[in-house]
């Protein structure tokens, strides 16, 4: 009941946080969607790595530190803390300013105007939405899972809240606040979900070094929990990198380029009130993702080293390592802090969800409405109704396809990374390549699909058989080229078709590159 | 480009080439006694790479991003709602 608790009060207070949010605004679209492009350095850090970071940030580290070891902080956390920081400075500074300059609110209305053309955004428009759906689906869905698990024994049968129940609840919180608030209201509630699930993250973190470790002070808590891995041979290779190959860990560094094209962070980034402010969040987000990481990667490693087994998930014969968390909180015995940590697991999922479903209710307002449109027939407040009728819809659609799951909603939401990966070079050339072409553009984004979908199919749909590793292409050694992670082979293969069809295909106009590519 | 820019370059590759290095530090290299050596080595490269990020946004930040930002963004949005080339619907 204690956790049950908790969670109703921080969604009461995410809700009064999303309307009061709405007191604030101008009632344009501009400030709906992009809120007039006033967010500060402050603001915009919190918001934007409350966007960029999952539930997987606290509970997908801690089960992959407990599978394989610290090395996980190096692959997954030092390098986004690099290049989220790198997309941020050499994508997201510069299209905040051709979207300011030129009145996008959109990625799609910017690649229109590069490009001259109104089909890439028919071919990138369906590409983007399907890229989000399953993000959507898993963290709606995995939601519902959270709350099922952190209300167990509450009803008479001595079930937690259905999972379907608990989805719902979340659904209709995000809702309100993102309908009511608009991009105000997102950015508001994601800099207090940031600020939650990293208090709480390092707070758990403290107790379970304590409760692990077992000692009176924290150093020494923390000294017995790592002395206790040097016993086994396999606590030992935790405390090393030895348990990633290498080319694994280097070709893991492609995946935060993803960043770069995930259309909910554009949209963040076109908030920004001047240039300056992205200063603080490319410095800090680094620092950011240390604080978050750091603690659930020596709990899932320490985890391991207690004898903490999770138990095997039957459709992949695995450990199911999405529980280690909470299994090692439960060992605390203490309902307040498993539920201050449920609500700081769904804060990050809110905290992206509700900038998902922003963006695809803008998406369809502009790119597709408003673009196919006499535009004198919508006035700006009939803009802000069509985006929020969009966003019911969604909410909506999003809500009925996550009652049934497919079974590798997972698998396919992890993909999704790989597919935005593949894109990277496309956003990458529109800022940077004056022969970028709108063919070079078309070829890419069909080959990095196409590749992405055979490989998917290759890969069985994201399951690997039993106690088989995942999926890599080649399957075998070809021409001395080693199995890659898909990410690696599709973004090579989306960069040379935009090249060399670039290269054979007519460039831009002077007056469009003249555009984009100001003479200094 | 200008004399920072190409620092900045090299700082980033210098980054990427630490993260990647395998110092092959073993389990018992602890610092204090429980964080292992090789994350310790990340947390370092993170604070780093913070440092470097500083550096290109004081030193190596791009030039005239808000120079020409005067043009009324809701005239701007509608031109770009209402784009359309002649060749490809």
């Amino acid at each position: 009941m204690t956790q049950l608790l908790v969670i109703a009060v921080y969604l009461m207070l995410l809700l009064g946080l999303g309307l009061f949010s709405n007191r604030l605004s101008r009632g344009t679209s501009q400030d709906y969607m992009l809120a007039s492009h006033s967010i500060g350095p402050v603001l915009l850090l919190l918001s934007l790595f409350g966007t960029t970071m999952t539930a997987f940030a606290l509970v997908g580290s801690t089960g992959e530190a407990w599978q394989t070891g610290i090395g996980v902080f190096g692959m997954l956390a030092s390098a986004s803390g690099i290049l989220h920081s790198a997309c941020f400075f050499l994508v997201g500074v510069k299209l905040w300013s051709f979207g300011r300059r030129y009145g996008y609110s959109t990625q799609i209305q910017f690649f229109r105007e590069r490009l001259e053309s109104n089909g890439i955004g028919l071919l990138l428009f369906p590409v983007l939405i399907a890229l989000v759906i399953p993000y959507i689906l898993l963290g709606i869905y995995g939601a519902g899972a959270v709350i099922q698990g952190a209300t167990r024994g509450l009803l008479a049968s001595g079930d937690g809240l259905p999972s379907w129940a608990g989805a719902g609840v979340i659904c209709l919180v995000v809702f309100v606040y993102v309908f009511f608030g608009g991009m105000r209201g997102t950015a508001w509630a994601n800099a207090l979900q940031t600020l939650v699930f990293m208090a709480l993250g390092v707070v758990t973190f403290v107790l379970v070094a304590y409760n692990l470790g077992g000692k009176p002070s924290l150093l020494e808590s923390m000294q017995a929990a790592t002395a206790r891995l040097l016993e086994t041979e396999a606590g030992r290779a935790k405390l090393t990198r030895d348990t990633i190959p290498d080319g694994v860990y280097a070709a893991f560094l492609l995946i935060p380029l993803s960043v770069a094209m995930f259309p909910h962070v554009f949209q963040h980034w076109l908030t920004a009130r001047s240039s300056a402010t992205f200063k603080l969040p490319i410095v800090a987000h680094p620092i950011f993702i240390l604080i978050v990481w750091l603690p659930c990667v020596l709990m899932g490693t320490w985890a391991f080293g207690a004898g903490i087994q999770p138990p095997v998930d039957p459709s992949s014969g695995q450990p199911n390592i999405n529980l280690v968390l909470a299994m090692t909180v439960n060992r605390l015995g203490n309902p307040l802090v498993e539920g201050l940590l449920t609500a700081g697991i769904l804060a990050a999922i809110m905290s992206s969800l509700d900038s998902q479903f922003l963006c695809i209710g803008t998406m369809f307002t502009h790119d597709i409405v408003l673009h196919y449109s006499r535009r004198e027939k919508f006035s700006d407040r009939r803009k802000v109704l069509l985006a929020r009728l969009f966003i019911v819809a969604i909410v909506a659609v999003s809500y009925l396809l996550s009652l049934f799951p497919p079974r590798a909603i997972f698998s396919i939401a992890i993909w999704c990374f790989s597919g935005f990966t593949g894109l990277f070079p496309l956003v990458f050339a529109a800022i940077y390549w004056r022969r970028l072409t709108k063919a070079g553009a078309a070829a890419s984004i069909l080959t990095a699909m196409g590749v992405w979908a055979v490989l998917f199919y290759r890969s069985n749909f994201g399951l690997p058989a039993p106690g088989k590793p995942p999926y890599r292409f080649p399957e075998e050694v070809f021409l001395g080229v080693p199995p890659m992670m898909p990410a690696v082979t599709i973004t090579v293969a989306s960069t040379v078709a935009l090249v060399l069809v670039s290269l054979v295909t007519r460039p831009p106009s002077e007056p469009t590159l003249a555009k984009f590519f100001p003479a200094r | 480009m200008r004399k920072a820019d190409y620092v900045l370059i090299a700082l980033i590759a210098i980054l990427l080439v630490a993260h990647q290095w395998d110092w092959g530090f073993t389990a018992d290299q602890l610092f204090l006694g429980f964080l292992p050596y090789e994350l310790l080595n990340q947390i370092i490269i993170s604070l780093a790479a913070a440092a470097v990020w500083w550096f290109a946004a004081g030193f190596a930040w791009p030039r005239d991003l808000d120079s020409s930002i005067t043009e009324d963004s809701s005239t701007a949005s509608q031109v770009a709602d209402a784009y359309v080339t002649d060749s490809d619907i």
